[in-house]
């Protein structure tokens, strides 16, 4: 029998002769790299900062945290278990027309929503209607302590929704002539489509009797309505109430603000918010000053872009211009030692290659 | 087996370094946690007692203080950044390790035809290593040479005889070892003896058709085969055994022993024959019988032989030489073993064969004479024996012994019996002879000879004949009276001789000198009484039958002198000066005795006859010790006070790799032992050479003088231990590897080497001759020397630098992870919350940052192999661990936080203030980072592969600009004939670096210049053997050299024209291969086979079905929405299936991206 010899196979792989392509950075491909960046980068940064710019937001803080804040006194007063509702009334003033849609956001400060244990305190299974998850098996352990209360379980379980910012903001347009009028915002909307139809849903599907579903379970300690009364809308109310939806997704950092409301252009003519005096009516029942926390009021209108914020415009100016910049010396440098690293480089290779 | 320890665990000193770095990381993931701890413990403490809503209390409604909230973060902070400490880096090397394993097994540059094996890596883990290595230490005999000791040249009676064909037939064996068969038409290339006269021609043919049998059997395989058969027998390769005789010489044999028999036959006194004529025979007498090789035929195997004869000895007693002595005894041991061969063969009247085939006896010899006056002319050249089963074995103690006897056999003296007490010698004409064998005097290394006392049969004289190294026999030498003529030839013999020794030491053969001396009866007699005494004494009888031999061997009078070359593997003087120039020092330890080792060692390069040598030989500790402090002292006089810029002058050319490792390892050297002299900073290896013994070496390796001795050693460039035992081999290993704290390499093939191979840090096996002891304790098994330098210089560098990038890139990455995991807990309250999704944690080793790093490891090459062994200097990379240095880690590190500071706060800032949330924000910032990660892999990767459809011949050749000449030639050059072939085609052979010598009829330099012919031949063998010059030279000019003998006229006119052709500059493709890119060859798709080779355009996004067909490897670029790259290699031939699907799939992310994008900007 003929042995088959041991010898590798000649082949590129095998041999790592494969075709390869080996940069090597030479002022030729990296000075015309600086340039491109810088030259991409400038602009980009323009748009985005002109876009950030032409974003109108106003932002009033009624944390009453100041004697002389109109909140002042709710603030000193509040806490969780109080029943009787605390009204307070900001004055503000818009300097500029708002011409599209504007949304309105409550802002929370030194609110840490991605703490470990309140990220995890909730139940999805619960949240998605599972009936299991809310009355016959137990909630989730994760909702632990806030899972039961009178050994009910608690619908909705969990840090995150006993939580729930339950101040009510209203809005109010003080007329030149005089006249108050309060401006329609819109409660829909406000969540993500995917949340409202595919994480949350009520138990018992769309158009089941809401409080005869949550029989037997009880209300998160803090609220002040069971869940099933949060909204008279059938379809705002329950687990796809938006404002709940909106809360249960934790914010990244302690300082955010979520999507309250939508204040819907109503016709082209009319600006949706005239400049002019505003009062914002605030209904304060969430306590804030045991954390130093700030509560905020916005308003904004939005771009292809978000919200405002001047700051990728800025990174992108400051990228685009320092490449510029370096592109610039370095063709400087380049351009004065040429001839001298030429004739290095030349004896370098002579040497090498002898 | 008892010099052996058990095998030692290895450990590269990469992986211990990394080691070290595993554990800084724990640190860094310790003072991180205890950092986090300590944070959330402040951001706990500051809320007092009031409970915020988002701190949750326990499951349990416990309410955890502040510290013992820390300590429990502490440990949950553990489980979070344990990504930091790399798992994943130790698989990740296994897998990247056994792919360079894989690779460094299929290169075919270490492929070794011969015996079909490749480089074996024994061991898996430490291929990093050959990258780093500082010192060599080599066995010498089977690992620089191939012991195989081959007769090259002679000078008889002042007479140099050059023989240029056996040159040119040892060229043969290079050559056939560098080509491959070649063509059928081999058998029509013979190299004829072009030198020989026209009365020569004759026998030419004669010859030549006697060696066709052989010749024909030329090709690699035959010899192979040949070898095989011919391995039980020690030293008897084909190479060593035939020898062609120098057609002068060989006149003059003849010539002589007809004379002889002539006289004989008048019965005239021998002393009539001319005296150089009597020197001739004398000379081969000497070969055939001073020496100790047994005698045996595959029919008669050699202990029979022995048996059968065991009755007479040496002359032991004086009435044993008087009874042997009397005159009536002319010769003994008639052996009529043969009669009857001579009684066939002489009907068959073939009488020439036959006349030389039967044995001479005495009592045969009238027959003899009959015969020869009927059969004449007498025809020499037939073979004296018939058919290669007859052929007599020789089986000797050393292998010049048997290099000696088949050189003599070549001029038909061979040897046919050896007893204890007679050699039966066949001559020419004068058949067989038998010589009484009174006394062998045997080989020591103190005297450096050997006699035999014989009584000759012609003459009957009492004749000494002395075989021994130069130095010692030419003192011996009798002083000629020049007042006759005889004294004044005796006196140009020597000087003329003493000449040509020289010429032979420099070409670095083994020089012998052939001495005899004609003994009175009355002389023996008196020195047989001292000798008989001496051999009967009891004590010191050692010393006595030395001083006994001393007294012999006097007043000789010199016969002529043998140059044997222990053949150095191929390419041996390459390799090391090569990888000297690699700043690789290179120890040379050996069992053979200082001058053969000497020899060797200038023979190989590895002394230069420019440097100075230290020579240390002592007898005692204490002249060792001072010996070795006039050495430093020397040293230090010499070398120290000159400048370093002058030392840098001394070697031009070369000035990195001399300055030895200057930091680190001496200074942490010097400090380590105190003893060590001050002068321990930048050390400097100067240009002497060390050559001690092995006692010398073990008194010096004793604790007291140890490091004196490294001292001395280290200082200079070569070191050369003869006779040194193979504990003691182990030994010095470990002493250097200890005490100068570098990484040593072994490398050796016998049993002896083995303990040294397993002390060193990695062992090389030459899988050779001498069993497999030494590949089984080895790391690495190479079938060649030679191997070694792409071995170390090729892959090692690779393995090194592939996978120290990759460490650090591991680091990084995982630091770099991890890092963005810490930043964000400053804004959650050092809670331990990540805003990376489980699974991305999950996956982000495990898959999204697995396999890009792997291939970066295994395919990644900083320099390509060419150059890589053009410029040896390079290596020095790795002996200094520059790609791999304790900073580079901490810098590393800094990296990895900066870069995942950027990575973390360019989201935070862009999305500060918004409603985004915890998952939808850390998503960007995880893709974010994994393209960093990824981008960055790409910036540390070297060299860009691509592998848009790579067939299976997809050696990327640019067609041959002389596709004409190759289509008349027959034979198409684009095609690889051989394995050789195509690996030289697109690699470069290895020795491609080494400046071409001159062409060889211009008039080289040659130490020996022989006739015009053998000049340029000999040169040319040399320079082919030095260095096998780039294909297309290499061709042209062995096209050159081979073109006049071939056969017919038209094909020889064809090839010299290529020849021509390609000597004026008509390149083949192998020229313009080291381009690295071959221009594009557009080839229709679906041709098969080799079509699809160059490049493609890069494959649209659909077709990801590499045709299965055509390529062997593919990877294919995929650039859709989803995929953000997809390589794809497959492999449809051969056993190994090697797939690597990459799917690194931002489509998850983008979606996610793209979702919260709208949702950020509140259009739902």
């Amino acid at each position: 029998a003929v042995l088959r010899s041991k010898k590798p196979e000649n082949t590129a792989f095998k041999q790592q002769r494969l075709p390869a392509w080996q940069p090597i950075l030479t002022a030729g491909t990296v000075l015309p790299a600086f340039f491109i960046i810088g030259l991409l980068f400038i602009p980009i940064g323009i748009g985005l900062f002109v876009t950030s710019n032409n974003i109108k937001e106003f932002e009033i803080d009624y944390t009453g945290a100041d004697t002389s804040s109109p909140c002042f006194n709710c603030s000193q007063n509040f806490s969780w278990n109080s029943t009787s509702p605390c009204t307070c009334t900001v004055p503000f003033y818009l300097e500029q027309p708002y011409e599209s849609n504007v949304y309105v956001y409550y802002g929370l400060s030194n609110f840490y929503q991605n703490h470990r244990r309140y990220v995890k305190s909730r139940d999805d299974s619960q949240l998605n209607g599972n009936l299991k998850s809310l009355r016959s098996q137990e909630p989730s352990k994760e909702c632990e302590p806030y899972a039961y209360h009178n050994n009910k379980p608690i619908a909705p379980c969990g840090a995150i929704a006993n939580s729930m910012f339950n101040d009510t903001l209203e809005l109010f347009y003080n007329d030149p002539n005089g006249t108050s009028v309060k401006i329609l915002l819109g409660t829909t909307g406000i969540a993500w489509w995917t949340d409202k139809h595919v994480k949350f849903g009520n138990p018992g599907g769309v158009d089941s009797n809401l409080s005869a579903v949550f029989q037997g379970t009880t209300k998160p300690l803090n609220w002040r309505r069971p869940v099933y009364e949060l909204d008279s809308d059938q379809s705002n109310n329950g687990f796809v109430n938006e404002d709940f939806i909106v809360w249960m997704r934790t914010a990244a950092l302690p300082t955010f603000r979520k999507l309250y409301r939508i204040i819907g252009k109503s016709s082209q003519m009319v600006p949706t918010l005239p400049r002019g005096n505003y009062t914002l009516e605030v209904v304060y029942n969430y306590p804030v000053r045991s954390f130093e926390g700030r509560k905020r009021m916005i308003l904004s209108t939005i771009s292809w872009m978000g919200g405002k914020n001047p700051f990728l415009g800025i990174a992108y100016i400051t990228v685009g211009s320092v490449c510029f910049f370096l592109g610039v010396v370095l063709l400087v440098i380049h351009h004065k030692c040429e001839k001298r690293c030429i004739k290095v480089f030349n004896v370098t290779s002579r040497t090498t290659n002898s | 087996m008892l010099n052996n320890n058990g095998p030692r665990y290895k450990r590269s000193k990469l992986e211990r370094q990394m080691n070290v770095h595993v554990f800084w990381c724990v640190v860094i993931l310790l003072v991180m946690c205890l950092f986090a701890a300590v944070g959330h413990w402040v951001w706990m403490f500051q809320y007092g007692d009031e409970r915020p809503v988002f701190d949750v209390l326990g499951p349990e409604g416990t309410d955890l203080s502040p510290v013992m909230s820390a300590v429990y973060l502490f440990l949950t902070m553990i489980i979070v950044f344990q990504v930091l400490i790399p798992i994943s880096l130790f698989v990740s090397i296994e897998i990247v390790k056994i792919c360079q394993v894989f690779f460094i097994h299929q290169d075919l540059d270490l492929y070794d035809e011969e015996t079909d094996s490749h480089l074996q890596c024994r061991a898996l883990n430490i291929t990093e290593d050959l990258g780093q290595m500082q010192y060599i230490f080599s066995d010498k005999t089977g690992t620089l040479t191939e012991n195989k000791m081959v007769f090259r040249r002679c000078t008889v009676a002042g007479v140099e005889y050059s023989h240029d064909a056996n040159a040119r037939r040892l060229a043969m064996y290079q050559e056939m070892d560098s080509e491959e068969e070649d063509c059928p038409s081999r058998g029509g290339t013979l190299p004829r003896r072009d030198s020989v006269t026209s009365h020569q021609s004759a026998r030419v043919v004669l010859r030549s058709h006697s060696t066709k049998s052989h010749r024909r059997t030329g090709s690699r395989a035959e010899a192979k085969r040949a070898s095989i058969l011919s391995k039980h027998t020690a030293f008897s390769s084909p190479m060593e055994k035939d020898v062609t005789p120098d057609p002068q010489l060989l006149d003059k044999v003849n010539e002589c022993s007809g004379q002889m028999d002539f006289m004989r036959f008048h019965s005239q006194h021998v002393s009539q024959l001319p005296s150089d004529l009597a020197d001739v025979l004398d000379f081969f007498i000497a070969l055939t019988v001073c020496n100790t090789v047994v005698v045996s035929s595959p029919n008669q195997p050699r202990h029979k032989v022995r048996v059968r004869f065991e009755l007479k000895s040496p002359v032991k007693t004086i009435e044993d030489f008087i009874k042997r002595f009397t005159p009536s005894r002319l010769t003994s041991g008639s052996n009529s073993s043969s009669s009857s061969s001579l009684a066939t063969s002489r009907s068959s009247n073939r009488g020439c064969s036959s006349l030389l085939s039967s044995p001479s006896a005495e009592s045969t010899l009238t027959k003899l004479r009959e015969e020869r006056a009927a059969a004449a002319p007498p025809c020499w050249d037939e073979r004296p024996r018939g058919p290669e089963d007859g052929e007599l074995r020789y089986e000797a103690e050393s292998p010049d012994e048997a290099a000696l006897v088949y050189a003599a056999r070549a001029y038909k003296c061979s040897l046919v019996g050896r007893l204890p007490d007679q050699v039966a010698v066949e001559l020419p004409h004068l058949g067989k002879l038998s010589f009484e064998l009174l006394h062998t005097l045997c080989f020591d290394s103190t005297r450096k000879r050997m006699s035999v006392v014989v009584r000759h049969p012609l003459t009957d004289e009492i004749t000494v004949y002395t075989k021994g190294a130069d130095s010692a026999i030419m003192d011996l030498i009798k002083p000629p009276d020049t007042g006759n003529s005889k004294g004044r030839r005796q006196k140009k013999i020597v000087s003329r001789t003493q000449n040509y020794l020289n010429l032979y030491a420099a070409d670095g053969l083994r020089t012998l000198c052939i001495a005899k001396k004609v003994l009175s009866k009355e002389q023996y007699a008196c020195w047989l009484r001292r000798h008989l005494e001496a051999e009967t004494a009891i004590q010191g009888r050692e010393e006595l039958l030395f001083d006994s031999a001393l007294r012999l061997e006097t007043n000789l009078q010199l016969l002529g002198a043998t140059g044997i070359e222990d053949r150095l593997q191929d390419g041996v003087p390459e390799t090391i000066a090569s990888l000297r120039r690699a700043g690789l020092q290179i120890w040379v330890l050996t069992g053979d005795k200082q001058e053969t080792a000497v020899n060797i060692a200038y023979a190989c390069k590895l002394l230069d006859p420019e440097e100075e040598i230290l020579t240390l030989n002592a007898d005692s500790q204490e002249a060792c010790a001072s010996l070795l402090d006039e050495s430093l002292h020397y040293i230090r006089a010499k070398f120290l006070c000159a400048s370093s810029d002058q030392a840098a002058k001394a070697f031009p050319g070369n000035s990195a790799p001399f300055e030895m490792y200057p930091s680190s390892s001496s200074s942490s050297a010097s400090s380590s032992h105190s003893s060590s002299p001050p002068h321990g900073a930048p050390f400097l290896v100067h240009r002497l050479g060390l050559v001690i013994d092995g006692r010398t070496l073990a008194y010096a390796l004793d604790r007291s003088l140890e490091d004196k001795f490294l001292m001395v050693a280290r200082s200079c460039r070569s070191v050369l231990c003869c006779r040194s035992t193979p504990l003691q081999k182990s030994t010095v290993v470990k002493l250097v590897r200890n005490k100068l704290k570098v990484m040593t390499l072994a490398i050796g093939d016998g049993a002896n080497d083995v303990s040294m191979i397993q002390v060193a840090d990695v062992g090389v096996g030459i899988s050779g001759q001498e069993g497999m002891q030494a590949v089984m304790a080895s790391d690495f098994a190479l079938p060649r020397f030679r191997y070694l330098e792409k071995l170390l210089l090729v892959h090692g560098h690779w393995c090194y630098s592939r996978l120290a990038n990759m460490i650090l890139y591991f680091f990084y990455k995982n630091a770099m992870f991890v890092a963005l995991i810490f930043w964000f807990q400053f804004y959650c309250g050092f809670s331990g919350s990540a805003m990376i999704d489980q699974w991305y944690l999950i996956f982000f080793n495990l898959m999204f940052s697995a396999f890009p790093q792997l291939i970066t490891g295994t395919l990644d090459k900083d320099v390509s192999a060419e150059t890589l062994q053009r410029l040896p200097q390079l290596y020095v990379n790795g002996q200094n661990s520059e790609e791999y240095k304790p900073y580079m880690f901490w810098m590393n590190m800094i990296d990895a936080f900066y870069q995942s500071l950027v990575c973390f706060f360019i989201p935070y800032f862009a999305y500060a203030d918004s409603d985004v949330d915890l998952f939808t924000w850390g998503t960007p910032v995880t893709t974010l980072a994994l393209l960093t990660i990824l981008v960055q892999l790409g910036v540390e990767t070297k060299t860009w592969i691509f592998l848009p459809g790579v067939s299976r011949d997809a050696v990327p050749q640019p067609r041959p600009r002389g596709k004409a000449v190759g289509q008349t030639s027959g034979r198409d050059p684009q095609e690889p004939a051989g394995p050789r072939r195509g690996g030289g085609a697109s690699v470069p052979a290895p020795h491609k670096a080494v400046p071409r010598r001159p062409r060889p009829d211009s008039g080289g330099r040659q130490p020996l210049r022989g006739g015009p012919h053998g000049e340029g031949h000999a040169a040319s063998r040399q320079r082919r053997r030095r260095a096998p010059p780039p294909r297309g030279a290499a061709a042209s000019s062995r096209q050159r050299l081979r073109a006049p003998r071939r056969g017919s006229g038209g094909v020889r006119a064809e090839r010299v024209r290529l020849a021509h052709l390609h000597a004026a500059g008509v390149r083949r493709p192998a020229r313009a291969a080291p381009r690295r890119r071959p221009p594009p060859r557009h080839v229709p798709r679906g041709l098969g086979g080799g079509a699809v080779a160059g490049r493609r355009p890069v494959t649209p996004p659909q077709s990801l079905s590499c045709d299965t067909r055509t390529p062997i490897c593919t990877i294919v670029f995929i650039k859709n929405k989803s995929d953000f790259y997809c390589i794809f290699i497959k492999e449809t031939k051969g056993t190994f299936t090697f797939q690597i699907f990459l799917r690194l799939r931002i489509f998850f992310l983008s979606q996610r991206f793209v979702s919260f994008l709208r949702h950020s900007t509140k259009v739902p």
